[in-house]
């Protein structure tokens, strides 16, 4: 019996979703006679689909002029702005930044890698690479506009950036007896975190057109794609393919510059205007 | 909002004559004072105006201006926690609150009184769905979350209303 009432009290949630997705949308039978029964939900549904909200435009309890008074500072600053480009604009300038700065780096660098990998490494290597940028893309521009439906969390892009990373450098190359790995990976880690900062730059100035809301969140992503950028030139640039140097230095550049870009959007969250 | 956009002053007037009673009530939804509303009020309008530009012809406004109120509350929020960390109180004056209830039919101030007590994102949630009358994807879209995600979200919240309003009846 208990069950039942908790499982038509489900229903009750259900068909508040779907009266939520259609306001003109007709309570069925089924909720009625549930309604009837059962207080809680008979005065929960009221207040959430019947009860009217005060929505007057009299601001009591608050000053009458408040209204006013925005209208005037809003009305002093007021002049004609150019709305933001449509989404596939804004993702089709994202890229052209992406592989601009990508192959200016590799014009400085060098492609020793590429010449290291064979068909198949390049292939699967370009496939993760390409996936990171265009998730990194979506991410970045769904930030930038305030309101955008965010299809995957952060979180999850950022996730699934790191393990693909992990699993198709694991998959694809192997695992040598390092040499010089230290003083090899340092190079790399250097060369990595350099590009990354000047990377995140100019992305910065890329999203900085949008309306940034969540800093932290875009700090990561921000870092995220600096980091993705740095990864790409120096798996084409960096002669070392094999799997110990890959995922510990080239790795670090990824991870270290989503880490700093969190910890920098913070720092100007805690300190900064933000 | 395309006429804001144009820099059109009617536009202005009529933008926040009609969202102002919805904002102030969302943003007022947290323990505020009066005063401290009404400067969020204001922060959330200031940020709009540098924003307007974001805003984009097909898409839902109120999603767009409710992403915006809701970082201005989190800020607000964040900025009363560092204050309360640095400054010390030599006084406390009574300051009027916000939050009191404006419902009229009955039951309705004793659910919103309820409301307070649920987490920050599940009473986020709820104030969208009932005070903007916005619709899940809508919410989805203003706290940058997924439509599944609100749905859980929203139904944890009517859980724990329902276990309120039964407690309160024993």
């Amino acid at each position: 019996m208990l069950t039942e009432a908790v499982r038509e009290c489900a229903f009750v949630d259900s068909e508040l979703d779907h009266q939520f997705g259609d306001r003109t949308a007709i309570a069925s039978e089924r909720l009625r006679c549930h309604l009837k029964e059962c207080d809680q939900c008979r005065r929960l549904y009221r207040w959430l689909l019947e009860a009217p909200v005060n929505t007057n435009p009299s601001p009591d309890p608050y000053r009458p002029d408040l209204y006013r008074n925005i209208q005037d500072i809003l009305k002093s600053s007021a002049r004609p702005v150019r709305a933001l480009p449509s989404f596939g604009i804004l993702a089709v300038q994202f890229w052209a930044v992406f592989l601009l700065f990508a192959a200016m780096a590799v014009a400085m660098t060098g492609v020793a890698g590429l010449r290291q990998m064979d068909l198949t490494r390049m292939f699967g290597m370009g496939i993760i690479l390409l996936l990171g940028t265009a998730l990194l893309s979506l991410s970045l521009i769904w930030q930038m506009i305030p309101g955008s439906l965010h299809r995957y969390p952060v979180k999850t892009i950022l996730l699934v950036l790191g393990a693909g990373f992990l699993l198709g450098n694991a998959s694809l190359f192997r695992w040598h007896a390092p040499e010089a790995f230290l003083a090899r990976g340092w190079y790399c880690l250097g060369t990595g975190f350099l590009m990354s900062g000047a990377a995140a730059f100019v992305f910065w100035v890329f999203a900085r057109r949008g309306a940034t809301l969540g800093i932290g969140a875009m700090g990561a992503t921000l870092g995220a794609c600096a980091g993705l950028v740095s990864v790409t030139v120096l798996q084409l640039a960096c002669s070392h393919q094999d799997l110990g140097h890959l995922l510990v230095w080239h790795g670090a550049v990824l991870i270290g510059s989503i880490i700093s870009g969190l910890g920098f959007a913070h720092a100007l969250r805690r300190y900064g205007r933000c | 909002m395309v006429r804001y956009q144009r820099g059109e002053v009617a536009a202005i007037e009529e933008l926040v004559q009609r969202l102002s009673p919805r904002l102030l009530r969302f943003l007022s939804f947290s323990g505020v004072s009066v005063v401290e509303a009404e400067d969020l009020l204001q922060d959330c309008w200031l940020r709009i105006h540098r924003s307007r530009h974001t805003y984009r012809t097909p898409e839902p406004v109120l999603p767009w201006v409710f992403a915006i109120a809701r970082h201005t509350r989190l800020d607000g929020y964040r900025r009363g926690r560092r204050r309360m960390f640095r400054e010390v109180l030599v006084a406390n004056p009574p300051e009027r609150r916000a939050d009191r209830p404006v419902e009229n039919s009955a039951g309705g101030e004793e659910v919103l009184g309820l409301l307070g007590r649920l987490p920050e994102s599940q009473r986020e949630v709820i104030l969208m769905l009932k005070v903007a009358g916005m619709s899940l994807e809508e919410v989805a879209r203003a706290t940058s979350s997924s439509v599944g995600a609100i749905k859980q979200k929203a139904h944890r919240a009517y859980a724990g209303l329902r276990r309120m309003l039964e407690k309160k009846e024993q």
